[in-house]
């Protein structure tokens, strides 16, 4: 991906070369966002099996907590506010008595499904990364 | 800046002029996106993912600023802020929180940070709140050098300084008090020039020295035709000074008639020109000085109790030179360097028996006659150092602190011949000036020996000066 470049001042190169790598970091994202989501439904699936495991718990929270500030700084507002509404649910499944919990699970599989089509959504649109620079680790 | 250009050799410190942000989040993903944003907009941003691996970079590394996400493991983004004020006061700190989470943004502020940023995060937001945070903490630091040029090392000057960096901060109106030449105006300047109204204009003026009659006009304005002289329309001080300080020096001889349209002008905000039909608003920090005992003129009834209250929000008490122990020597030398420049001198040095007679003299003058005596002794030493010979009579005799009343006694027209015959107005310009001379220009004091009050006395100066007279040369030979 490349862009004019209007003034060889080491400033402006260095910005363009900032927007170039942020439109690949962009893209990598939108690339791996399925991914994600999918890490945060694993871990979510775990915790459900084993709902005393505290650092499950801790595991499915940090994950959503994690997709729901970065989702929607990448541009994928929808993302991020379903992942939000799963990390609600979990704090309330976390602080209430179980027999509380049904509507809040139910919140977070409705939730989850949701997120997942917008992720594949998300990278259908993107297409494929350029050359995989744009990728972030976990 | 938060940094030194040279001390950083750290293979990720930048060698361009791009501004240092540490960027702190437990999500690399997001710190990636954050660096590459800032750097579209001329920032060099490194990155952490714990509050502890940040706070080993600020120690080893110079940042011009701190971004930091307040959910982090273990150490959380609060403690990482205060731990970060803590070791850089001046460092610049946007954190980032979950949105609609205003208390942790309150406590983040709380914990020192300058500014809070919700997630998602618009990229724009990091780079916008920093560019509005790093210039608001120039301005501050510049405004800390302000309050820093109020010289001295006294306990008293240290409070006086800390008073005033802390007043800078407010809008609030100031009364300044002291003797004369104790430095109000500096002290004013400093106010306005710490505060955010430092790009804004500092008027000043001195109410007892503008003749009474024109000093509503000289404050308020007056619009063309509203009185015989009034050629063209002209804005009064407080909207000259608008969106700045007006210093109003000798509060306390502001005329009684005026005292109301004063306070109504300050309760409103806004003033009527003379002459004119509506009220023009304005934005102005009012800063007021006196070396008067104003609460005993509200108990006198000459100044209204209102006004005294409403200038009198933060009250600051600038300490006499006789209070302020070995200032007088570091002032001293303040002064003997800068007059030495100001004259084409060398450095010059005090010797050990000035410095004596420098602590032994009461200095009722205080700093301005600290600085006369330096100014004289340097423009008269024709060596690299002042000598007790070059100091005034008043200093080289050690005599404890001479009362008004006692100078009196002493007053005599000393360089004048007894014999000679004098018209009445000479030998009255004689005195005036023996006295101004005798109490170093504290015109409050000479008033008061004189028998005259400070607008009389300020009219003969002005009479003299007007004629050329002010300096030694009789009213015979105008």
């Amino acid at each position: 991906m490349s862009h004019p470049i209007p003034s060889s001042s080491p400033t402006t190169l260095a910005a363009q070369a900032a927007l170039d790598a942020l439109a690949e970091l962009r893209a990598g994202y939108a690339h791996d966002l399925p991914d994600r989501v999918e890490r945060m439904a694993l871990a979510l699936r775990a915790w459900r099996h084993a709902p005393a495991d505290m650092v499950r718990l801790e595991g499915a929270r940090v994950l959503a907590h994690k997709l729901h500030g970065t989702a929607g700084s990448y541009g994928f507002p929808d993302v991020g506010e379903a992942a939000g509404r799963i990390e609600d649910a979990v704090r309330t499944i976390e602080r209430t008595p179980s027999e509380d919990h049904a509507a809040a699970w139910s919140e977070v599989w409705t939730s989850l499904r949701e997120a997942e089509a917008l992720a594949l959504a998300a990278r259908e649109r993107a297409g494929s990364p350029a050359s995989g620079g744009g990728r972030v680790q976990p | 800046m938060m940094r030194s250009p040279s001390s950083n050799s750290s293979s990720e410190a930048h060698a361009d002029a791009r501004r240092r942000v540490l960027v702190v989040d437990d999500d690399p993903p997001l710190c990636e996106l954050i660096r590459l944003s800032l750097a579209t907009k001329g920032f060099a941003a490194t990155t952490r993912s714990t509050a502890e691996a940040a706070l080993s970079a600020l120690s080893t590394h110079e940042f011009d600023a701190l971004v930091t996400d307040l959910q982090l493991p273990q150490m959380d983004g609060l403690e990482l802020c205060r731990r970060a004020r803590s070791e850089q006061p001046n460092l610049p700190i946007v954190v980032l929180t979950a949105y609609g989470s205003l208390d942790s943004a309150i406590a983040a502020l709380r914990a020192g940070a300058h500014d809070f940023i919700t997630k998602p995060v618009q990229m724009d937001e990091v780079g916008d709140a920093l560019e509005r945070i790093t210039s608001r903490v120039v301005e501050e630091i510049q405004g800390e050098g302000a309050v820093d040029e109020i010289l001295g090392d006294s306990p008293a000057i240290h409070r006086l300084r800390s008073l005033v960096a802390r007043a800078a901060t407010s809008d609030a109106s100031v009364l300044i008090t002291g003797e004369s030449g104790t430095g109000k105006e500096l002290v004013a300047r400093a106010l306005h020039r710490a505060g955010r109204r430092a790009g804004g204009p500092f008027v000043a003026v001195n109410c007892a020295a503008v003749p009474e009659a024109l000093l509503e006009g000289e404050l308020f304005g007056y619009v063309r035709g509203a009185f015989t002289d009034a050629k063209t329309s002209r804005p009064g001080l407080f909207h000259q000074a608008d969106g700045g300080t007006l210093f109003l020096d000798e509060i306390g001889e502001m005329p009684p008639h005026l005292q109301p349209k004063l306070l109504r002008a300050l309760q409103e905000r806004a003033a009527r020109p003379l002459g004119g039909t509506a009220e023009i608003p304005f934005d102005v920090r009012l800063v007021a000085a006196t070396n008067d005992d104003l609460g005993a003129s509200v108990a006198d009834r000459r100044f209204r109790s209102d006004l005294f209250f409403r200038i009198n929000v933060i009250p600051i008490e600038v300490p006499p030179l006789r209070a302020r122990g070995e200032d007088v020597v570091l002032l001293a030398r303040h002064f003997a360097q800068i007059y030495a420049g100001r004259h084409d001198k060398r450095a010059m040095t005090l010797t050990g028996d000035v410095l004596t007679l420098l602590r032994a003299h009461a200095w009722p003058g205080n700093v301005r006659e600290l600085q006369n005596c330096i100014e004289r002794a340097v423009a008269l030493s024709d060596r690299a150092e002042i000598s007790g010979t070059d100091l005034p009579d008043a200093v080289r005799t050690v005599q404890p602190a001479l009362l008004p009343a006692r100078r009196v006694e002493h007053t005599a027209l000393a360089e004048t011949d007894p014999t000679a015959l004098l018209p009445l107005a000479e030998v009255e310009r004689q005195h005036i000036l023996f006295v101004l001379k005798a109490v170093d220009g504290n015109k409050r004091l000479a008033a008061r020996i004189l028998g005259v009050d400070r607008r009389t006395l300020y009219r003969k100066l002005d009479q003299y000066e007007a004629h050329g007279a002010l300096h030694g040369t009789s009213l015979d030979q105008r």
